[in-house]
């Protein structure tokens, strides 16, 4: 069997002022899997994903992705590896163009000017999103920003993508766009979101998440047929 | 992710705590105002006047460290005065000469310059010692029972309020910078980018939260207004201060109004 993609193995994480946030998390991606992560409110699903990059370190457990253990040395490459992409557009975009914003992870890595331009390209490219490089990331509407936003880390060119409610606040079409993309994307991919369509029609594999712990793990038809799980964990029935 | 840190707020039963804020506010903006009317080079007063404070400080339950640590601030203030030494005349004490230049200086205006240490950093720990006992919404009570201007109160309050929601703005957009700060599986290349480049993006993160600042006020003044909001602002009434804290208070100014007599006498004599 090929090497996981993400390997956790009981991750523990409290905040600062105590309030226990993760507990006994396991998780194991394969490479390409694509999981949903659902749970209610305060769960711990973006407190999860942002282990993944090390922007939060974990205190006990092990967290591997790609092999590499997340730690000091290897943060430069897990999050090159990751691409995490936050739940409101408006943090992730941080630059004044829509160029600069996709060039940040390229430059960072220290590619020379010409890659870089190859790298915007191809990632603007696909999300179907060329024609906007010279704009104003400001004043685009969410939709349009949700997929510059995902572009930024596609120029990273990550093995894994970690995505916070992609789909909230857009519109049905906007939605659709979205929910047609993630499914071109051959990464790895977790996924936080309360929008259970969505979670039917695209990922084959869901994780249920409460009170920091994974309280089942199984294939979404099969989580989301059972009325009773979801229901004990604040979620309904698409 | 939210910020804490901040709120200089100490939660505590202590007795400081539970004195109405008017009379804190009162106490403090006396004692500052004293500490800045005594004459420099009265070290007795001043002793006093850190033992006032201290012990304060010791009252309130909060340890006497973590004042230190926050009228720690008041060093940048006493750069100002840094040139008082020089500029002073009276007796020379040392002369720097730079070339053409010289530089004479003298006892009086070194004697200033660590009187206005000594006093800004007093006075600091008497305003760190109010903050940090006093909850923020009642402070501007406070203010607003002094008759300062109402828009003014309001504008510190929401001033205040969104300050964190700015800070918690400007550590998310951090950690998005932080999360895409990758190295590349290629070997020979160095990460980081150049310092001009990085400062560019840094100026752009500034740059889009000031535009998101402004644009958040127009959304929380279409709020207020939506809520009735008639450019005229309009406060609940307070309680009256109880007689007892009324009668501390007063002893409190009468306690400063005789060390201020005594410095004026010192420098007289």
């Amino acid at each position: 069997m090929s090497q996981p993609s993400v390997e956790i193995v009981d991750l523990h994480y409290a905040y600062p002022d105590g309030h226990s946030a993760l507990s006994a998390v396991h998780l194991h991606l394969h490479p390409g899997e694509k999981v949903a992560l659902v749970g209610p409110n305060g769960a711990g699903k973006s407190t999860l994903l942002l282990h993944l990059n090390g922007i939060l370190s974990h205190q006990t457990g092990e967290l591997r992705i790609c092999g590499l253990d997340v730690n000091a040395k290897n943060l430069g490459r897990v999050r090159a590896l990751v691409g995490l992409v936050f739940q409101s557009p408006d943090d992730q975009l941080f630059s004044p163009t829509v160029f600069d914003d996709v060039a940040f992870g390229p430059i960072y890595q220290g590619l020379k000017p010409a890659q870089v331009e190859e790298r915007v390209h191809a990632a603007l490219e696909q999300v179907h999103m060329e024609e906007y490089a010279r704009r104003v990331s400001h004043h685009l509407s969410v939709g349009e920003k949700k997929r510059i936003a995902l572009a930024t880390v596609l120029a990273m060119q990550p093995e894994v993508l970690a995505l916070d409610e992609p789909s909230a606040g857009l519109d049905p079409r906007a939605r659709r766009t979205l929910i047609h993309l993630l499914s071109e994307m051959p990464q790895t991919m977790l996924v936080a979101t309360h929008d259970l369509p969505m979670v039917r029609e695209l990922f084959t594999r869901t994780v249920v998440m409460d009170q920091g712990r994974v309280v089942a793990d199984g294939p979404t038809a099969q989580i989301l047929r059972d009325a009773a799980l979801l229901e004990a964990h604040g979620l309904e029935m698409p | 992710m939210h910020v804490h840190f901040l709120d200089p707020y100490q939660e505590r039963p202590s007795l400081l705590h539970r004195l109405d804020a008017r009379v804190k506010l009162l106490a403090a903006l006396a004692f500052i105002l004293t500490t800045s009317l005594t004459p420099p080079g009265t070290w007795a007063v001043y002793l006093l006047l850190l033992a006032g404070v201290l012990s304060v400080e010791l009252l309130s339950d909060i340890p006497l460290g973590y004042y230190q640590k926050r009228a720690l601030l008041a060093l940048p203030f006493i750069l100002a005065a840094l040139p008082l030494p020089f500029t002073v005349s009276g007796t020379p004490l040392w002369t720097v000469s730079l070339g053409a230049w010289s530089l004479t200086a003298s006892q009086e205006g070194l004697v200033r310059l660590l009187s206005i240490a000594f006093k800004s950093w007093i006075s600091l720990q008497a305003a760190v010692v109010l903050v940090s006992t006093t909850a923020f919404p009642d402070l501007l009570m406070a203010l607003r029972a002094l008759r300062l201007p109402r828009l003014l109160v309001a504008i510190i309050g929401l001033m205040w309020r969104y300050l964190f929601v700015m800070v918690d703005e400007a550590l998310r957009l951090m950690r998005a910078r932080t999360a895409r700060s990758g190295e590349s599986a290629q070997a020979g290349l160095r990460p980081g980018g150049s310092v001009l480049w990085r400062a560019r993006v840094a100026g752009g993160m500034a740059g889009s939260l000031f535009l998101r600042s402004i644009e958040r006020s127009d959304r929380i003044y279409m709020a207020m207004l939506a809520r009735g909001y008639d450019g005229e602002v309009r406060s609940s009434t307070t309680p009256r201060v109880p007689g007892r804290e009324w009668l501390i208070l007063a002893v409190f100014l009468l306690l400063l109004g005789a060390l201020l007599g005594l410095s004026f006498l010192l420098r007289a004599s």
